[in-house]
């Protein structure tokens, strides 16, 4: 940051805060709440002084009315600036507590990948027609179930609730998505946040249970058991919420204290779910083994059984193919044969055969057409 | 595939490392374990079932200390007492007892939730006795049996005493195995059961141990009025072996227009019955 207006410049730290949190928790999530709050007294302070101020979120830089444009910097908020270009989002004048609102509810959108808020036409504002250019993103049933399923992440990270109606809600809506979100990269869920610059395990999860749940529709799943595998699937995940963002968009080798901090979510996860009352048994279980190896290894190496659970199989399998056919921070997607060539590696090792054969072969077709068949009760 | 598998066993197994302090540093938050000891809670049956039963044990070791802890916030301590309770549900001990007939032995872990069911275990295993009389499941059942000591047994007595003689007799056996105060303090409960066969096979049982202190004497006392004529021939029986009571006096004793024994052990009664029969025949001598 190159201004030299102190106010400016804790409003720019603010919008780093802000940035971080909503990219790394989900909405209603405290350390979000914290850092909305911090950015709207440093936003007020500057409202205070100058009267109103412009933030060009596409080309990251801001200004005070009448002043000149201090760049936001490249380090925290260059991911910003990305996801901004990316949803068509150019620049924003604040210059009252609604503008200063809307900045506030942006920024978490585009963090989050959610949809946009309404935007006012006003005179420097460029808001939807700024930037690339693109206009506002189409809607799409994959961003509307990334959103419902970082909500029920948020209710259980933060609250230990487990909304029932909302988690059959979002099984309905997985079971219901269009069948080509699982073998195109970019229209994975995970792989398009990563591309967006937002890597978002909440995307990422999607594609999971999205594949565990063409899976357990193969299997011949009653609805209810097919429930819980779905929801395992979205659920395994969720102990990344306590993970910093800067380990998940770092480029290159994760040093070993970094590895540590990550080599925890499954255990941050399980516990998070077996402490939430209504959330299945199996969701606990398939979080704590998912990174558990067949015949021993793997991670967290205490407790729980040496046989994995065949829930557990399935999903480290779908784990392990929408991660290779999804664009990363650090790599781009893998094709699809190269997939599934290191598929088949591992399953000499430690994925199970059996399932690696089962997606490959029967459920990973399925993604190329709608799924017609009723959804669970 | 079997994808339905249930995810019971497993999720005991996590709940214990979760619980556990582990090398790999696992602290359990306090807001979460009140909820961790509820989830165990829900799965108890089919874990104690199927197992894994070194988790459950050391689940209910940390429940036992969280219970016991001084500083143990309420909400955890109460979580915490619920599954220890819930462990004395007779189902449970027909679980244990169940996995243990399949297993045809007892492992150590199983032993040890075994002791933690209690009377519910020893109800469970009274009912699975008799088919395992002189086998090795058998006698390590008969030596549990006797190792659970006197709370869990005073436990089981009260429920006996108002079940019918059909439950109650599978017990018997065991209850003869029972070091000498814990068997001889159950043949006097049961002694007082209404069903007269129980009474009859407690008086039995009794008579076997030939105890000989003043507490016992009071309680087969109390039997020679059993409206019962077996139950009454057998306290008397029990007396007479126990005591250098004259058969004759006795018969005199009971007799009916003699007034029952408000005051006093009948061997006292008996003792002025014999002096005031003594002193009458001698009057009526002179008469």
């Amino acid at each position: 940051m190159n201004g030299t207006d102190p106010l400016l410049g804790r409003v720019v730290g603010a919008l780093a805060g802000l940035w971080q949190s909503a990219t790394l928790y989900p909405a209603g999530h405290p350390a979000r709440v914290n850092a909305a709050d911090r950015l709207s007294l440093a936003l007020r302070g500057v409202l205070d002084a100058h009267g109103g101020l412009v933030v060009d979120l596409a080309r990251g830089r801001i200004r005070v009315d009448g002043g000149g444009w201090a760049s936001l910097g490249e380090g925290h908020l260059g991911g910003l600036a990305s996801a901004a270009r990316e949803r068509g989002v150019g620049r924003l004048r604040v210059s009252g507590p609604r503008e200063r609102d809307l900045l506030v509810e942006l920024v978490g959108a585009l963090a989050g990948g959610q949809p946009l808020p309404a935007l006012p036409a006003m005179p420097g504002n460029e808001l939807g027609t700024g930037g690339t250019g693109k206009g506002p993103a189409p809607e799409d049933p994959w961003q509307g179930m990334v959103e419902r399923l970082a909500a029920l992440w948020g209710e259980i990270a933060s609250a230990r609730r487990f909304p029932d109606e909302e988690a059959d809600r979002l099984v309905r809506g997985i079971a219901g998505l269009p069948g080509d979100g699982v073998v195109e990269p970019v229209r994975l869920a995970g792989g398009r946040a990563a591309v967006s610059g937002v890597p978002s395990p909440v995307a990422h999860s999607l594609d999971v249970a999205r594949l565990s749940y063409l899976a357990g529709r193969v299997l011949g799943l009653d609805p209810e058991p097919l429930r819980e595998l779905t929801l395992s699937g979205a659920l395994a995940d969720i102990g990344m919420v306590d993970v910093p963002r800067d380990l998940l968009t770092k480029q290159g080798t994760l040093t070993p204290v970094e590895f540590a901090i990550v080599r925890r979510h499954p255990v941050a996860g399980a516990e998070m779910l077996l402490a939430t009352p209504g959330v299945p048994d199996l969701a606990g279980v398939v979080a704590w083994e998912h990174h558990r190896r067949r015949g021993g290894g793997g991670y967290p190496a205490v407790g729980g059984r040496e046989r994995l659970h065949p829930a557990t199989r399935v999903i480290q399998v779908a784990d392990v193919y929408t991660a290779l056919r999804s664009p990363r921070a650090f790599r781009p997607e893998i094709p699809e044969t190269r997939a599934r060539a290191i598929l088949a590696r591992m399953a000499r090792s430690w994925l199970d055969e059996e399932t690696v054969g089962l997606i490959l072969e029967r459920v990973a077709p399925l993604g190329l057409a709608p799924v017609e068949a009723p959804v669970p009760a | 595939m079997a994808l339905e598998t249930a995810a019971a066993g497993a999720t005991a197994a996590i709940v214990a490392a979760l619980l556990a302090r582990h090398p790999e540093g696992f602290t359990t938050p306090v807001g979460d374990r009140a909820a961790l000891y509820a989830r165990v809670h829900r799965v108890l049956l089919p874990v104690c079932r199927e197992g894994p039963w070194d988790a459950l044990r050391d689940i209910l070791r940390c429940a036992r200390h969280e219970a016991l802890g001084e500083h143990t916030p309420p909400p955890v301590r109460h979580a915490a007492l619920e599954l220890l309770a819930a462990m004395e549900r007779p189902e449970v001990g027909e679980e244990l007892v169940r996995a243990a007939v399949r297993l045809g032995f007892l492992v150590p872990d199983l032993e040890a939730l075994l002791a933690a069911a209690g009377p519910a275990a020893l109800r469970a295993i009274g009912g699975v006795i008799r088919n395992l009389r002189g086998t090795p499941l058998g006698e390590e059942f008969q030596v549990l049996a006797r190792r659970l000591g006197p709370g869990p047994w005073r436990s089981l007595l009260d429920q006996l005493l108002r079940d019918p003689a059909e439950e109650v007799a599978p017990f018997l056996p065991l209850i003869a195995g029972l070091p000498l105060p814990l068997a001889r303090e159950a043949g006097e409960r049961l002694v007082r059961h209404p069903a007269p066969e129980i009474r009859r096979r407690a008086l039995a049982f009794l008579l076997a141990l030939r105890p000989r202190d003043a507490a016992w004497r009071g309680r087969v006392e109390a039997v020679l009025r059993d409206p019962d004529r077996q139950v009454a021939d057998l306290g008397r029986a029990v007396l007479l072996e126990g005591e250098d009571v004259d058969p004759a006096l006795l018969e005199l004793a009971l007799a009916p227009d003699v007034p029952a024994p408000a005051e006093g052990t009948i061997r006292q009664r008996l003792l002025a019955l014999r002096d005031r029969l003594a002193t009458g025949e001698e009057g009526d001598e002179r008469d």
